[in-house]
């Protein structure tokens, strides 16, 4: 009899628990990205990020949190655009997440996975993740311009990283599109093209990054 | 019930039964690294990387094999010598792949687990990340970590030695990382006359001279080069010219800090005898030029150390005392330490 209540609560709990997926789409005015594809005026030789600091929230209460320290989200690389999340409790109406690694994820040595050196978002000649890369070619009016954005740094007035969140209406899948038209247009044009170390500049531009996403949930 | 404990429990004694013919079990021999009680509590974490005798043996190999290098010419070792306090013995600047020389003097490696930075501009903030560093630099080792990782990958004996160190065969730069670390972490010296003479080991004592210059040296030395580990690694404008062929400006080229133009990361003093020549780039063969440096040629500037304002006082024969207690910062068995030598396989 104590053998079938056990059942029962674990068959209830079960059914109230999901699947989420999220899915990560860079999209250039509306059309996906493939690397090393020249589409339109813009081709993308590189593209990886870090998400850290995952979670789902109800109610603006955090209901499940990612238990990888760090996510690489990497064009290059299919499988890493989805993140299967399960056993997640079905009522979920938000989700929130970092833009890059924090400041004691950055001073606590070296990790592995995600976060293993060999991943090329690490500095080799200073100390730091980093967060965000983006590396191509912007055609324009038979100009071609090279862009290489490598934004990181975590200490200060330099540190990069960049807390989102999004408030969801049905959340079975959550489609994240990066904007790269809207990154590439709000930098400053008198920026330079080329970052490359933390700095003031690193600062600005994660936040326009950060402003580059946007959500589409649906069932 | 009953079916279940009886499985279990011959479940239980088939796993002893392989485990024991299991060859490749891992079951790293663990220690603590040992340090005199007086010093402060280390800043490196072990609990993330504790030290065992496969995971140090493995980044000994790791730290004399040349496979760490794009052309397999250059290991940690050809610039970090274990005989001369691991820097490169009598070269101002160090030279690396194909004879490129660099812009600064390698550093000695010691006491490693107390310092907060390293590298003389403090680019690197934990030890686990040093090796990086060199290992990209196209004038030094001139690779890549994924290359290097990839070469290692396709050795017959590295992946077993990765299962024994971390138990796990899967090569990757986490694991490399950390056997280099540990292995530097095992460099503690300690064992110095001037650490005898502080335990009052009997039989040991200043010579007059030696005494003499400990007391210069706290009068006039200690503030920046303190006490039990003879730096308080801060950054410092030690009144050094500026060499105007290097340019080099130090700490500022990471903080881009015009209050951190020309600072340099304090330098330990033990084993000063034997990591000649001295400063960054190497400028000085001798110590009673660094001496003659701090007495009579101080270079003033907006962000020379306080401490050297007033240039400092010594007598020829107060440097000569002073130097006689700097070499009692030498600590031979560390230098002549068989276990931080070439392996011997």
């Amino acid at each position: 009899m104590k053998r079938f209540f056990i059942v029962l609560f674990s068959f209830i709990t079960f059914m109230a628990r999901g699947e989420h997926v999220l899915q990560f789409i860079p999209v250039y005015k509306g059309v996906p990205i493939e690397l090393g594809k020249n589409q339109d005026e813009i081709q993308i030789e590189t593209f990886r990020f870090y998400i850290s600091h995952l979670q789902l929230l109800h109610n603006e209460r955090s209901v499940w949190t990612s238990l990888k320290n760090a996510h690489l989200i990497d064009l290059d690389d299919s499988q890493s655009l989805s993140i299967l999340v399960s056993e997640t409790p079905k009522k979920v109406n938000a989700i929130s997440f970092a833009l890059g690694i924090d400041s004691l994820t950055n001073v606590s040595g070296v990790m592995g996975g995600d976060l293993d050196p060999t991943k090329g978002m690490y500095w080799s000649w200073q100390s730091g993740y980093i967060n965000f890369k983006l590396e191509g070619d912007l055609s324009a009016e038979s100009k071609v311009s090279s862009f290489a954005y490598h934004l990181g740094g975590y200490s200060g007035e330099k540190n990069c990283i960049q807390f989102l969140q999004f408030n969801l209406q049905k959340s079975d899948t959550i489609t994240i599109e990066f904007d790269i038209h809207h990154f590439l247009t709000k930098i400053d044009d008198k920026a330079s093209p080329t970052i490359m170390s933390p700095s003031v500049q690193a600062v600005a531009i994660s936040k326009i990054a950060a402003s580059s996403f946007k959500i589409h949930a649906s069932n | 019930m009953r079916r279940i404990k009886e499985i279990s429990f011959i479940m239980m004694i088939l796993t002893v039964i392989l485990g024991l013919g299991f060859k490749d079990v891992f079951e790293p021999h663990y220690f603590q690294p040992i340090y005199p009680q007086s010093w402060p509590k280390p800043i490196y974490d072990f609990e993330k990387n504790p030290l065992s005798l496969e995971a140090v043996e493995l980044g000994r190999s790791l730290f004399y094999d040349p496979i760490l290098s794009a052309d397999s010419t250059i290991s940690c070792a050809s610039c970090h010598l274990s005989f001369s306090a691991f820097t490169h013995v009598d070269h101002a600047l160090s030279h690396g792949i194909g004879d490129s020389i660099g812009n600064r003097n390698a550093p000695s490696l010691m006491n490693l687990a107390w310092q907060k930075s390293f590298m003389w501009d403090g680019a690197i903030h934990h030890l686990d990340f040093q090796a990086l560093g060199p290992i990209e630099n196209p004038i030094e080792m001139g690779g890549t970590i994924g290359h290097v990782i990839q070469k290692i990958k396709r050795s017959t004996t590295y992946p077993q030695r990765f299962f024994q160190a971390f138990g796990d065969s899967t090569i990757t730069a986490e694991y490399l990382l950390k056997a280099l670390s540990q292995f530097q972490l095992t460099f503690i010296s300690a064992n110095s006359k001037y650490d005898q003479v502080q335990r009052h080991e009997p039989g040991v004592e200043f010579t007059a001279q030696e005494k003499n210059g400990y007391l210069l040296f706290k009068n006039n030395c200690a503030i920046c080069h303190a006490e039990p580990l003879f730096t308080t690694s801060e950054f410092a404008n030690n009144g050094l010219p500026l060499d105007t062929n290097l340019f080099d400006f130090g700490r500022y080229g990471i903080t881009e800090n015009i209050a951190d133009l020309r600072k340099f990361k304090i330098p330990t003093l033990r084993n000063i005898e034997y990591s000649y020549p001295y400063m960054h780039d190497g400028r000085f063969k001798k110590l009673s030029q660094v001496i003659d440096h701090y007495t009579n040629g101080i270079d003033q500037s907006e962000t020379l150390a306080n401490e050297l304002k007033d240039p400092i006082q010594l007598t020829s024969n107060e440097k000569v005392d002073l130097i006689a207690f700097l070499l009692t910062l030498s600590d031979r068995e560390f230098i002549f330490n068989p276990a931080f030598g070439f392996p011997k396989e």
